[in-house]
């Protein structure tokens, strides 16, 4: 009788998983076997109907190719600076809009979310007028202050830093208010605790927030990773992946090869590098920070 | 020698609610509890002693020294959270030493201190587990224990027993009077529960709405409570309290308390022919009689050493009365009632004020008049 209501149970908590299982077959686990099967053929425009398979013949190609480097450099210049300015950015307002005496804390809460008020692609397409060469309000700042005008985004110095900084803007308030709800769900007695025994608020963000956030931080700030990594449209947008390819990032380069020169095979190639690289990222940094425990 | 003074404190939250005008002494060496309902401004009032809220006026005073407004790592005072505020991520040795850690105190002095304390705790064993393996009383001790290593002027706790089940609640209550009297700090306990009022205090202030009602030993605020709040409030079951009429007859005073009347010998009434008051008797302090406030009993619980009996008059109105096991009462009997007429107390319908007790001093009754 136990092994029956076992299994009917466990038939029951199948159908409960079933959507979820049906959409990611759909939208996730189809296209990326799919990605991985044309990677290993010759589908492109010459080919359109006729493809056949071709082997590693597509990875040969990729790994003899300089722009492989490039791009994987770019990526991760990308993904670390992006991860590396918005995720502490967004921890240290949290952490300051959580301060038991702030004034006007509901206003700022507000005013932070700005950012998100517009939709992402009216943001870049601003940032992208704000950090034009000629006529763009940065430059034109920079000028009224006796500065020369920068190349943002039309120079391979400065464009990498102009997608970070756009990144940066568009990407802040989310991590502020992941970090608002961490903290918020940390007891304040413990803080009270702390502060009758004579540490300020310094030593307790050291001895207590951290320490207790540990595992949310290093979540956090991986997902942020894996986010940016895959975070197509700022320098689809906003450069192209220009000048020449250098702020094209592994995503932006798959698209490039698909469907600007129709070399379809070889973009799905570029993607599932791209993923192979963050599947062996997340293993690896979850065996060293357990982040994935704050899951369940 | 710690002495804590609190002078004409206030804190006003707004709506009523707050803390107003409290005054309190609290002796060196002292087990103090401020007892009261939930929203009666004891924690307010603890917190305030902490610095963990700010006061709108008034003065604080520890040792003679004008604490109100320092913060709170300056006033030396160890606080027990009704939560226990330990860090999950620590051991329970890093617990009891997180105080210390901030100190100068060195590595090896800090050590044998936290082993002195968990030893005198009963949790030397526990040492290197973290809070979230351990029992809840366990937990409640390490809090005790990080309080105790400070060596504080003053410790404050703040319903420190009430995550814990009743069984566990006895025992530490029995546990925290034995370490207070041994490390002879000066205490201020906050509870709503009376039984650990008059448990474990010295002296309790009873507060409600804010307002300190009356302090003094627990047995004071039984025996002899200021007005109809203390003397509902501090007890249990609580006091009986009906309506009643002192009337002056040919001489004589007599109670009229629904339906039945008593002799009040020792009242004088002066020229007044009658008097409104409300009439309280404790549950053991009523017996069954032949002639007396006439009730039906409707409900009995029986707590193993005694048996409390619901009772509804005609008029609808609930008394209880603490029996012996054994009573011979069945549900549904009618029977007469007649307090201890040397217990009774009056109280002043308007002000709600303690007017009579057979034999106290406080007697008021002409000032009634």
């Amino acid at each position: 009788m136990d092994n029956r209501k076992k299994s009917s149970l466990e038939f029951r908590g199948l159908l409960y998983v079933l959507p979820v299982i049906v959409v990611l077959a759909v939208l996730d686990f189809y296209p990326i076997f799919e990605s991985i099967y044309f990677s290993f053929t010759d589908f492109n425009s010459l080919h359109f109907f006729r493809y056949g398979f071709v082997g590693l013949a597509n990875y040969a190609y990729i790994f003899a190719s300089s722009d492989l480097r490039t791009v994987i450099l770019n990526t991760v210049i990308w993904s670390v600076g992006s991860t590396a300015v918005m995720v502490p950015a967004g921890f240290a307002l949290a952490m300051i809009m959580n301060q038991k005496k702030l004034r006007g804390k509901y206003f700022y809460r507000t005013v932070y979310l700005f950012p998100w008020a517009f939709p992402a692609f009216i943001t870049i397409l601003i940032w992208s007028n704000m950090l034009a060469y000629n006529g763009g309000v940065i430059n034109e700042i920079l000028n009224a202050i006796g500065l020369r005008s920068l190349d943002w985004l039309t120079s391979p110095h400065y464009a990498m830093l102009s997608l970070i900084l756009v990144n940066f803007w568009l990407s802040f308030p989310y991590y502020t208010y992941v970090y608002t709800s961490a903290v918020q769900s940390i007891p304040h007695e413990l803080y009270e605790a702390a502060e009758m025994d004579g540490y300020g608020s310094l030593s307790t963000l050291t001895k207590i927030t951290v320490p207790l956030l540990k595992r949310q931080i290093a979540f956090i700030t991986i997902f942020g990773f894996i986010f940016t990594w895959n975070n197509f449209y700022v320098p689809f947008l906003l450069t192209g992946g220009g000048p020449g390819i250098s702020t094209q990032i592994l995503i932006t380069y798959s698209y490039l090869q698909a469907f600007s020169y129709s070399n379809y095979a070889l973009g799905a190639a570029y993607a599932v590098i791209s993923i192979l690289i963050l599947l062996v990222f997340v293993i690896v940094s979850n065996h060293y920070t357990k982040m994935m425990s704050i899951l369940y | 020698m710690s002495k804590l003074v609190l002078q004409n404190v206030n804190r006003d939250f707004g709506g009523h609610k707050g803390v107003f005008d409290v005054n309190l002494e609290v002796d060196d060496g002292e087990f103090f509890v401020i007892l009261g309902p939930s929203g009666c401004g004891k924690t307010t009032t603890l917190r305030m002693i902490a610095g963990l809220e700010s006061v709108d006026s008034g003065h604080i005073f520890l040792n003679e020294r004008e604490i109100t407004d320092f913060p709170p790592r300056l006033r030396n005072i160890a606080m027990v959270f009704q939560n226990y505020a330990l860090y999950p991520f620590m051991t329970v040795r890093d617990n009891i030493q997180f105080p210390l850690k901030i100190t100068k105190m060195s590595k090896k002095d800090r050590d044998a201190k936290t082993e002195e304390v968990a030893k005198l705790l009963g949790i030397s064993d526990l040492l290197d587990r973290k809070p979230g393996e351990i029992s809840g009383g366990q937990r409640q001790r390490v809090a005790l224990g990080r309080a105790l290593v400070r060596e504080p002027a003053l410790f404050l706790m703040d319903e420190p027993l009430s995550n814990l089940d009743a069984k566990l609640r006895t025992q530490m209550r029995v546990e925290l009077k034995r370490l207070q009297k041994e490390f002879n700090t000066t205490t201020v306990y906050v509870t709503h529960d009376q039984v650990e009022a008059t448990t474990l205090a010295d002296r309790a202030c009873l507060m409600n709405g804010g307002v300190v009602v009356q302090i003094g030993p627990p047995l004071d605020l039984y025996n002899l409570p200021e007005n109809t709040f203390v003397a509902t409030f501090v007890g249990d079951p609580p006091m009986n309290m009906l309506n009643g009429k002192l009337i002056s007859r040919n001489g004589e005073v007599i109670l009229q308390v629904s339906g039945a009347s008593f002799p009040m010998a020792d009242i004088d009434l002066g020229d007044s022919q009658e008097i409104e008051v409300k009439v309280g008797f404790r549950p053991e302090d009523l017996s069954l009689g032949q002639s007396g406030i006439e009730a039906r009993l409707v409900v009995t619980q029986n707590i193993g050493k005694s048996i409390y009996e619901y009772f509804k008059t005609p008029d609808g109105l609930d008394l209880i009365r603490q029996d012996v096991v054994g009573s011979q009462l069945s549900l549904g009997q009618s029977s007469r009632l007649v307090p201890d007429l040397s217990k009774l107390m009056l109280f002043d319908p308007d002000t709600g004020k303690l007017i009579y007790k057979p034999g106290s001093r406080k007697n008021r009754i002409g000032a009634l008049q």
